[in-house]
This record gives C-alpha cells, structure tokens and sequence, in this order.
C-alpha cells in the first residue's frame, strides 16, 4: 500500500480540487435580472428580449427577458450550436411554421421564401437548372403544403432571365386567388438590383406571365448611384410590396452619402407599380419601416419623441404624426431604442438607472404594457448592480403558443 | 481491478519526474511574473502618489488585472504543458518498445489481460492532464494569496475566481465556467487519446504499412467527429438539435471503434 502512496494521493487530490472548483468555485456571481410587468398584461411582454452588457471588472455581453437573464459567456457548446435555431425564427411567424410543420420545413430557411394562410404554406426557392445549353437557366423550387389537408405538393418552373445576372433571390411570394406571385430580385455586380413579379398557376405551376417591376438602374454617370431595399410583411399574405429608394451621391473621398429616399408601392393584384408621396422633412435613410396589410407604417425619432405616421396603399393617402410618443409623456429620461412590429411599438427606455420597456398600440399610441428590469438579489446591492447594467437594444422572440 | 491499478501506478511512477519538471516550471514562471507585476505597481504608485493615473494602471488594483497582466507568462508554461503531455501520449508506448530491455514483452507477458494496459495507460494520461489542472487551480490560490498579502488592503478590491480565469484565453480554456463545457473540452481530449494510442498500435501491428493506416485512421476519425458540426450544418436539412446528437453519437462512435480497435490490436496483432 505505501508504495502507491504517491498515485493515490494524486489521485485523491486531483479528484478533491477539481470537485471543489466546480461545486463552489466556478460560480461567477454575476447578478440576475428580471424583466417584471408594472403595468398591463404579461403576455404582451413575453416576447421582449434586451440586450447591453454587465460592466464589473470586465464587460459581460447578456440578455434579459422576462424568464430572467443569460450572460453569454455562460454558453456551452450545445448552447451555441442549438442558437442556430433562434436565427430561423428571427422573422415574425417563422418559430412556430418550425414547430408545426418539422419535415416541410426541412432544408428551408430564407423567410423571404415563405408564404402562410389560413389554407396554404408555401416556399419558393431559385435555381440554377442544369441544361444541355452553356447559358445558364433559372428554374423556381416552388413546395407547397395545404394546411388543412396535410398534401404536399412540388413543381419546378423554368423562368425566362437574363443569364448574365450574378445573383437571384426569392424576395417574397403572394398567393393572389388561384395565383401565385414570385417576386424575384436579380442583378449584376455594380448594377442595382431589379425586381420582377412570375405569375404561376397555383394547380399546374406553369409560368403564366413575368414582368419587370422596379426600373431603377446605376448608369454610367457613377456620381449617383441607386439602392433599393424592399419591405414585405413576412410569410403573412398582403397585396403590396414596397421599395425604398436610396439615392447615393458619390462625396468627394470616394464613398457614398445618401441624399434622398423615395417610396414605391406595387400592387400584386393590378401589376402597378406606384408612387408614395415624398415627405418633408427629408427622409431619413434609417426611418423603421413596418408593412402591414394596406397600411405602410413609419417613425420618425430622436431620444425624446418617436412620431408614428402611415401611408394607406389603397387610397395613397398619408397621415403624418398620427401618434406622437413622447419621453416625458411615458416618465422617462431618455427612448434608448424600438422596434415596431404587428400593430405594436416596443420601446426601451430609462429612467436613472432603470430600465423600463413600454408597449404601445400602433394605431392609436395606447399603453398596453409597462415592464421594468429588477435586479433579483439583496435590496443593499441592488442600485450597485443596477448601475453596472447598461441595456441597448430590444429584440421580439416568438414565445411558444 | 489490482493488476489494473497496479498498472496505472506503474505508468505513473515512470513519469513522474516530468510531471514534477512541468509542475515546477508552471509554479515558477507564474508566481515570479506575478509577484514581479505587482511590485512594480506598488512601487509606480509609491512614487508617483496613489491617486495618480497612468494608462493600464488602475487606481484600484484587483487579482483579474494582475492575472492579465501576466498572461504571456501564464500561457507560455501551459503551453509547454500540453506540447509535452501530447508528446508523450506518443511515447508512453513506444518507450515500452525502444527504452531499455524491450519491457513491452514483459508488459505483454503478463497474466492479465491485454486491454488492462490500454485502459491503464489511457488512465495514467487522463490523471497527468487532471493533476496539471488541479495543480493549477492551487497555484491560482496561492497566487491570490500573496496578491492579499503583498497589495495594502486601501489599493485592492475584491474579486471572485472566475473573473480571474476569465482574464487568461488559456486558463478560460482550462477551466470552462460551466461543468457541461468541461465535460466536451476533456471528453474531446480523452478520445483524442484513444484515437492516438490506437493509431499507435496499428503502426506497432503493421509496421511500415501500417504507418500508412495509423495516418488514414487518424484523419478519418477527424474527418467523422467535426462532420456533423461542419458539414451537416451547411446542408441544412438538419436541425440543430439533430446535429448536437448526431455529434455526440459520433464521438461516442469514434471512442468505442478506437478503444475496441485498440484492445483487439493488442489480443491478436501484437505478438512476441
């Protein structure tokens, strides 16, 4: 026995240390927060997430809901591999198609692809098809599972491009009647992008028309140079599309600046692509946008006041300043950040050091929910800890339903 | 289970030289680097009056800052620590081979069976990788302890363990916050092992030609563990739930073919 003395105290108390370490030394103390409902109804919170950082000694990266705080440096390898999950449901609806539909939803991740209604749950993906022809062919992926009935079907569809395009993306499908509408973005490199609208035949999937929506093209004269972004309302159904229109100048040092948005709207059932009055103040190129059946929603902001104003698609009538939500009207120092969603305007704000999430409805500026970060600890650390947190940025999840 | 441990002990006892070298070259590059650091910033503030700032001298001084400060000197012998450790997962069966009297055949000769010096051999590794852990976590303690005995008690704040180790990339490595993540660094590290003694024996088994297997099993068994994590994420087809599984089958797969591999070497191939 005396002569494994030396193995087995190594052993021993190489067992001790490490279980000492991990049962009562690997805690790093970092303090939990809450995000607690102060007024209105919990569910309207559910979804908030905050981000910012813990500034002890060093700066720690978290975020807060209303279940309680994750810091990152806490995520194990699981915790970053299973992550890739909470970027697929990052659009509106997308978490639950996931949940319900598992095996269709297989291999499909561009929300851009998807459309959802009450009978139908479609995606469309592009192609490069492989013809005998050196030019390259474009086909669309189109799957589609009626929802009542759980049959799936597929077809492949050969759309007429330009085969010198470099990139082809499926920017949003609609389901008009018995009609689908692929709106397809194409371009080359140092070109803007153009947009064009296949009209299928939701039965056979046989191409009845294509045609070009968005004419906007960088030209030689490189001192402008166009941008254009598109606003669609996610896998939910709405009959407009909107661009936004950036226009570039080229500056002096050789990068661009912007100097004016304009706003188009296409409407899937005329085929008409149509001017949105051109605001004053000029537009500012960081303007949140949310689309939301015929009503294009927009916001105005500094740090004191958030101006909600609304564009009718149908009528081409605009409402400015419809909602105006001002700082001192929710008892605030400061609105940090917003994000606006379905029908909602989520903001984050502080008052000293607290941070406080407000809800409000879009349409007519009404507080549905009022939420505050608590620091769940002893009351004699709390404004201490609350100092050291600094919160950012809002994010809405999907919460399970 | 006697002969097993008889076994461990014996492979224990041929290194423990190198594991006490490794052991002091840790202890001495660490504490001097500390205790070097943290009188040159007592001696700054004595000098220049406490309250006086510089860039990268705080007016409070805290272990995690120390620890950062001394991180190269940290690193450098851990470093060397693994660089060895991994060498000698190599040759703790080649030494049976090549070191004095061939004691690989009376290792083989013994009347136990063959898998019980794979497995002990596997162990000793296992308990060198572990006692370098442990023996860094009490010089950690120690190190903290002469930080509180050296820094005035008016120029130190508090801190807890983990903010220290978190200061060191190396140590954060280490010595992984969550239990959890231990477990896949050092469950990582012990097929890694496995993967290497059985690429070994096949070059013992097979010799020259089995150079060659030793290689193609070697970077098969990488090729199959990163697969899930590097391609099958790509596809995705998958489910990231999917991929975690299907990669903690794999790992188990590639221990479980290593080590039966190993052992079945050892019964069959190997002969004296």
């Amino acid at each position: 026995m005396k002569r494994y003395l030396f193995s087995i105290i190594l052993g021993l108390c190489t067992l001790g240390i490490l279980c000492t370490y991990y049962t009562y030394g690997a805690s790093d103390h970092l303090p939990a927060y809450k995000l607690v409902t102060v007024q209105g109804d919990p569910k309207e919170g559910a979804g908030i997430e905050l981000y910012g950082n813990y500034r002890g000694i060093g700066s720690e990266s978290l975020s807060v809901n209303m279940e309680g705080s994750k810091y990152r440096s806490r995520e194990t390898f699981r915790d970053q591999l299973l992550s890739v999950q909470s970027w697929r449901n990052s659009s509106e609806g997308m978490g639950q198609l996931f949940q319900d539909y598992r095996q269709f939803m297989r291999s499909k991740l561009d929300p851009n692809g998807f459309y959802k209604d009450n009978e139908w749950l479609i995606y469309a993906k592009t192609n490069i098809g492989s013809g005998q022809s050196s030019k390259k062919q474009f086909q669309l992926h189109i799957d589609l599972l009626n929802r009542k009935t759980n049959e799936e079907k597929k077809y492949v569809t050969e759309i007429p491009t330009d085969s010198t395009i470099d990139n082809i993306y499926v920017d949003d499908v609609q389901r008009i009647n018995d009609q689908l509408h692929i709106l397809i973005m194409q371009g080359k490199m140092d070109e803007s992008s153009l947009y064009f609208d296949f009209v299928l035949d939701m039965k056979s999937g046989v191409l009845i028309e294509g045609k070009q929506v968005t004419h906007w093209k960088n030209s030689a004269n490189k001192d402008i140079k166009f941008e254009v972004r598109s606003l669609s309302n996610d896998i939910a159904p709405n009959g407009y599309m909107v661009f936004l229109v950036h226009e570039n100048k080229v500056t002096s040092r050789g990068d661009y600046s912007n100097f004016a948005v304009h706003r188009y709207a296409y409407s899937y059932r005329t085929g008409k692509l149509f001017a949105l009055p051109d605001s004053k103040p000029k537009f500012d190129p960081n303007t949140p946008y949310y689309l939301e059946s015929n009503s294009l929603v927009y916001a105005n902001f500094d740090e004191n006041a958030i101006q909600l104003s609304r564009n009718n698609l149908d009528t081409g009538v605009e409402e400015r300043d419809y909602v105006k939500i001002e700082a001192s009207e929710l008892g605030v120092d400061e609105i940090q950040s917003f994000v606006l969603t379905h029908n909602r305007v989520n903001i984050l704000s502080q008052k000293g050091s607290t941070h406080l999430v407000v809800i409000l409805e879009a349409s007519n500026g009404k507080t549905l929910y009022v939420g505050q970060v608590a620091y769940e600890g002893p009351e004699t650390e709390r404004d201490k800890e609350m100092g050291l947190l600094r919160l950012y940025s809002l994010n809405i999840r999907e919460t399970a339903s | 289970m006697n002969r097993y441990l008889k076994l461990v002990h014996m492979e224990i006892h041929r290194f423990r030289y190198i594991l006490a070298s490794l052991m002091a070259v840790t202890m001495v590059c660490q504490f001097s680097s500390f205790i070097l650091t943290i009188k040159r910033a007592i001696a700054f503030k004595a000098k220049n009056g406490m309250d006086y700032d510089d860039i990268g001298l705080p007016d409070i001084l805290t272990f995690p800052w120390v620890i950062l400060k001394t991180k190269e000197w940290f690193i450098l012998p851990i470093l060397l620590s693994v660089t060895v450790l991994v060498l000698y997962t190599i040759l703790i069966w080649y030494r049976d081979w090549f070191g004095r009297s061939t004691f690989i055949y009376r290792l083989l000769m013994l009347p136990s069976k063959r898998w019980m010096l794979y497995v002990s051999k596997l162990t000793a590794i296992i308990m060198f990788v572990f006692s370098m852990i442990a023996f860094q976590l009490v010089l950690l303690v120690g190190e903290n302890m002469i930080f509180k005995a050296m820094v005035p008690a008016e120029l130190r704040a508090d801190s807890t363990f983990v903010e220290a180790i978190s200061m060191n990339d190396a140590l954060k490595i280490l010595l992984p916050k969550q239990f959890e993540q231990f477990i896949y660094y050092y469950g990582l590290g012990i097929i890694a092992v496995m993967v290497i003694f059985t690429a070994v024996l096949l070059e013992r088994s097979f010799r020259r030609v089995g150079v060659l297997y030793a290689i193609a099993y070697f970077a098969g068994c990488v090729v199959l563990a990163v697969y899930p994590v590097s391609f099958l994420r790509m596809d995705e087809y998958w489910y990231p739930n999917e991929i975690y599984g299907m990669q903690l089958g794999v790992c188990l797969l590639v221990a479980v073919i290593s080590g039966c591999l190993g052992c079945w070497l050892l019964r069959k191939k190997i002969t004296v």
